[in-house]
């Protein structure tokens, strides 16, 4: 049949006609941006002392209640719900989706579906426990409601197949056109290009070059006929999205995520906030080539001029489901706000407190789906006992601030052993060494305080989320200079006897430090100014020395495991930027795996006696034995 | 980013008796099988069989997806009427005469015609949504051979851009696809604006090659390898189309 193309005459279009149809609008639209940011798994309530509010069962009440208030095509109203991204972070509830069956879809994304969100930032929580766990997040969208797009104008995930296959679907894009009562709305997103240095997204690549890549995307969705066109950005703070307002053309309303920022409408339409929360007093943002600029008491939403002189409606609200942000505004046949609605604009608040006028009740299908087996989980863990415990361990800020404590060379020596196992699977040679800044060991308490040789105490996994609270991921930082090591291990005891929680637990070797020596003084950036004589003495797990005699010993660099907290900077630590490899666990998985895996289940007196017997950190005039 | 191949051919009209409304296109679609979609606006329909493997971009396929948007896809349906940058925009391998988004409006449809040496989708009077209807009308031929056709019939415009061209789906450095750049001087990701859409009139069909030995190759044939390419495929005792043609 094929050679009947061949045959014959040319022939061509003759009858076609061209004519730009750019669709007419007869009236305003009003659309109302619903959007949240930074939930983190925050599922069952806000935690602390918000627990009457938050949670995302009374969270779905909310969002419901507040679309279908703006939702009404016929007079041209319209409603979208954005998120600006970290839908989901390590802890013990998220440990709950992590324990599911593979064929099972994590109760975040559960939640965000039968809620039924628009569009969706890419975060940097994200990619925390790699891609593989990123694919399965989304996947999982499109059972209950059309899945959301994740966008992010700056990511290439096409290195990682499962990413692909979801980009192949377009549950993850550069950008999206959505259509909102027959208007098209285009949807943007940004991620921040911290991402590798953050996170682990393994394969996933991060472009620095924000101001290029969104504008590419906003002059494609325009070209398509969208006229309105909205920003989802996770770029950690809402002074980073107004640092690149002012480079962009064509955005109408940016959404800010990452930053945990609260704005308010102003007064008399300022709404009420969750008690113990405030909002942003003031922010500095600095546009390139520009002095820096503040902003005193911003409200709800900020609003500056895009490169195009066109202004342009910042947005963002605090994170763990506390809060749904509105954004009711109006546009005109062109695509452009003629008016804000602030009374149905700003921070509302997610309250389960009867007392509270406010207060809705938990949304059954989320509450029955979601937060009940996420209860009964964290419940589970607290009865889950992964060992035995011949000691207590000891939490006490007083001690494990300002010395070694069995606890803190427990959570040290799982770094330290769980990143050699670990190692080779991300292309890294082992540590030699562990630092375990002592802020990330939580609870300021003696845990299982009654525990003896004789009537040992259980040791449970909830033990663990508790002692390792933070989201912080084993890392390995490889051939640091023998003098920096110094540096970090001066700056670690800098603030002796004050008990502060850079004061370090270790692993791997022993240190000796003269109180009375000088105390380093360490910039933020990790510029040393005064250098520190306390550290006198510094002894591998081999015998060699790296200091002697407050002398630095040459020798080979040394490979240090530790939380990628410390590594990027964190209290101060001079790590100054230098490579890291996070490893895919946090340090609480760390520690659980250690107790299983390393120890047997068994936390015996031999090996982690009691506070008062120290083999790593000693104080001058002792030696390291 | 780069175009592997683009091989234009001002074909020959069909030899079928095309009815007046088709008869730009290679193949009249009068007997072919209408194409049901889930959704008219933002559908798909599939996968339904080829009747020969075909070779596209290095990959054999005996399925593919119909989608209501004026593309085909091979690997999963394709129901989003956000016509991508090829090269770009991640896709699952896909065949694009007119990427746009479209609607099956009541006048519209969209049908196709199977043969062992040949699988023939027309997009036939759809609308743009919130735009002109009965404004688009494209085929594209997949042959046997591993060749693509594209012919149009009336072109009304676009929602503003428009993709045309064939891709693997991939971007950067993996990204495998060919447009109509190098002839029409568009867009090299395949997008064209609505103001270049009257470009299309310069020739009636367009044959795109998913797989040649290189992409220099390619680029160095130009016209020579258009005349090689297309004696080379002609059957032996068949009249020829004249060698070059008149976009070239």
């Amino acid at each position: 049949m094929l050679r009947k193309f061949f045959r014959g005459s040319l022939l061509a279009l003759s009858t076609s006609v061209f004519a730009a149809q750019a669709p007419a609008f007869a009236q305003s639209f009003t659309l109302t941006v619903l959007h949240s940011n930074d939930g983190e798994t925050r599922l069952l309530d806000a935690g602390g002392t918000q627990t009457l509010y938050g949670g995302v069962d009374h969270f779905a009440t909310l969002v419901r209640n507040l679309r279908t208030a703006a939702s009404n095509c016929a007079a041209n109203q319209g409603v979208v719900l954005i998120s600006s991204g970290d839908n989901f972070l390590a802890g013990a509830q998220f440990n709950a989706s992590l324990t599911l069956p593979v064929d099972q879809r994590y109760y975040d994304t559960v939640a965000l579906d039968l809620i039924g969100f628009t569009a969706s930032a890419i975060g940097n929580h994200e990619f925390d426990f790699g891609p593989d766990v990123t694919a399965r997040f989304i996947a999982g969208f499109g059972v209950n409601n059309p899945s959301p797009v994740f966008v992010s104008a700056n990511l290439d995930v096409t290195a990682e197949p499962a990413l692909l296959a979801l980009a192949q679907r377009r549950q993850i894009a550069r950008s999206a056109i959505v259509r909102v009562c027959n208007r098209r709305v285009g949807i943007v997103g940004a991620t921040t290009p911290l991402l590798p240095a953050i996170s682990s997204p393994r394969n996933v690549v991060a472009d620095p070059n924000l101001v290029g890549n969104i504008q590419a995307e906003v002059n494609r969705l325009q070209r398509n006929g969208a006229n309105i066109v909205i920003l989802t950005s996770h770029l950690q703070s809402v002074s980073e999205d107004l640092a690149l307002i002012p480079q962009l053309r064509g955005i109408d309303i940016a959404i800010s995520g990452g930053g945990s920022d609260l704005l308010n409408t102003p007064a008399p339409d300022a709404k009420p906030l969750v008690p113990g929360d405030s909002t942003l007093t003031s922010i500095t943002y600095t546009v390139p080539g520009n002095p820096p600029t503040t902003i005193t008491n911003p409200t709800y939403p900020i609003v500056l001029g895009g490169a195009d002189s066109k202004p342009v409606r910042v947005i963002t609200t605090d994170g763990n489901y506390k809060y749904v942000g509105s954004l009711n505004a109006t546009f005109d046949t062109l695509g452009e706000i003629t008016s804000i609605d602030t009374a149905r604009s700003g921070p509302f608040r997610v309250s389960s407190n009867s007392s509270d006028p406010d207060a809705v009740p938990a949304a059954d299908d989320v509450k029955t789906q979601v937060v009940d087996p996420v209860q009964a989980a964290v419940a589970a863990l607290a009865a889950n006992v992964i060992a035995s415990s011949q000691v207590p361990l000891d939490a006490r800020n007083a001690n494990v601030r300002t010395r070694e404590t069995n606890l803190g060379n427990l959570v040290a020596d799982s770094l330290l052993l769980r990143s050699t196992v670990l190692a080779p699977g991300f292309g890294v040679q082992p540590a030699t060494v562990a630092i375990q800044n002592s802020g990330g060991i939580r609870g300021n308490t003696l845990y299982l305080s009654t525990a003896t040789p004789v009537t040992p105490s259980d040791f449970t996994e909830l033990n663990t989320f508790d002692i390792a609270a933070f989201t912080n991921f084993v890392s390995i930082v490889p051939d640091l200079p023998r003098s920096q090591f110094k540096e970090i291990l001066e700056n670690a005891v800098s603030r002796f006897p004050t008990a502060d929680g850079r004061f370090p637990q270790v692993a791997g070797f022993c240190m000796v430090f003269d109180p009375a020596g000088t105390a380093q003084v360490t910039l933020d950036n990790g510029t040393v100014t005064t250098p520190g004589s306390r550290v006198q003495e510094v002894k591998l797990a081999n015998g060699t020395f790296v200091v002697q005699n407050g002398a630095l010993v040459s020798g080979n660099p040394i490979g240090i495991a530790t939380n990628d907290f410390s590594a990027r900077g964190g209290d101060q630590y001079p790590f100054r930027g230098l490579p890291f490899t996070t490893l895919g666990i946090t340090y609480q998985q760390g520690l659980r795996d250690f107790v299983q895996q390393n120890l047997g289940g068994q936390i015996t007196e031999v090996q982690y006696p009691s506070t008062g017997v120290a083999t790593r950190i000693l104080r001058t005039p002792a030696s390291c034995p | 980013m780069r175009p592997i191949a683009l091989l234009l051919a001002a074909l020959a009209g069909s030899l079928l008796p095309a009815s007046p409304a088709h008869a730009a296109l290679l193949v009249d679609p009068t007997g072919g099988t209408t194409v049901t979609f889930d959704d008219l606006d933002e559908g798909s329909s599939g996968p339904l069989d080829l009747e020969f493997a075909f070779n596209f971009f290095g990959t054999s396929y005996s399925q593919l997806y119909i989608n209501t948007n004026g593309n085909l896809t091979f690997g999963g349906s394709n129901p989003g009427g956000l016509n991508p940058r090829l090269g770009v925009d991640v896709t699952f391998p896909l065949v694009a005469p007119f990427y746009d988004d479209l609607v099956v409006g009541p006048s519209g449809s969209v049908s196709y015609l199977s043969t062992p040496g040949r699988f023939v989708v027309t997009w036939d009077k759809l609308n743009i949504f919130l735009g002109p209807t009965e404004a688009v009308t494209a085929q594209a031929v997949l042959s046997a051979d591993g060749t693509v056709f594209f012919s149009y019939g009336d072109i009304l415009g676009s929602d503003g851009e428009v993709t045309i061209g064939i891709g693997n789906g991939l971007t950067g450095s993996n990204a495998r696809f060919a447009t109509l750049a190098d002839f029409l001087g568009t867009s090299p990701d395949g997008t064209l604006s609505n103001s270049q859409l009257s470009l299309l009139n310069s020739a009636s069909s367009y044959a795109l090659v998913p797989e040649p030995k290189t992409a220099v190759a390619v680029v160095g044939l130009g016209i020579v390898g258009v005349a090689l390419y297309r004696r080379r495929r002609r059957p032996e005792g068949r009249s020829r189309s004249r060698p070059t043609a008149s976009a070239l």
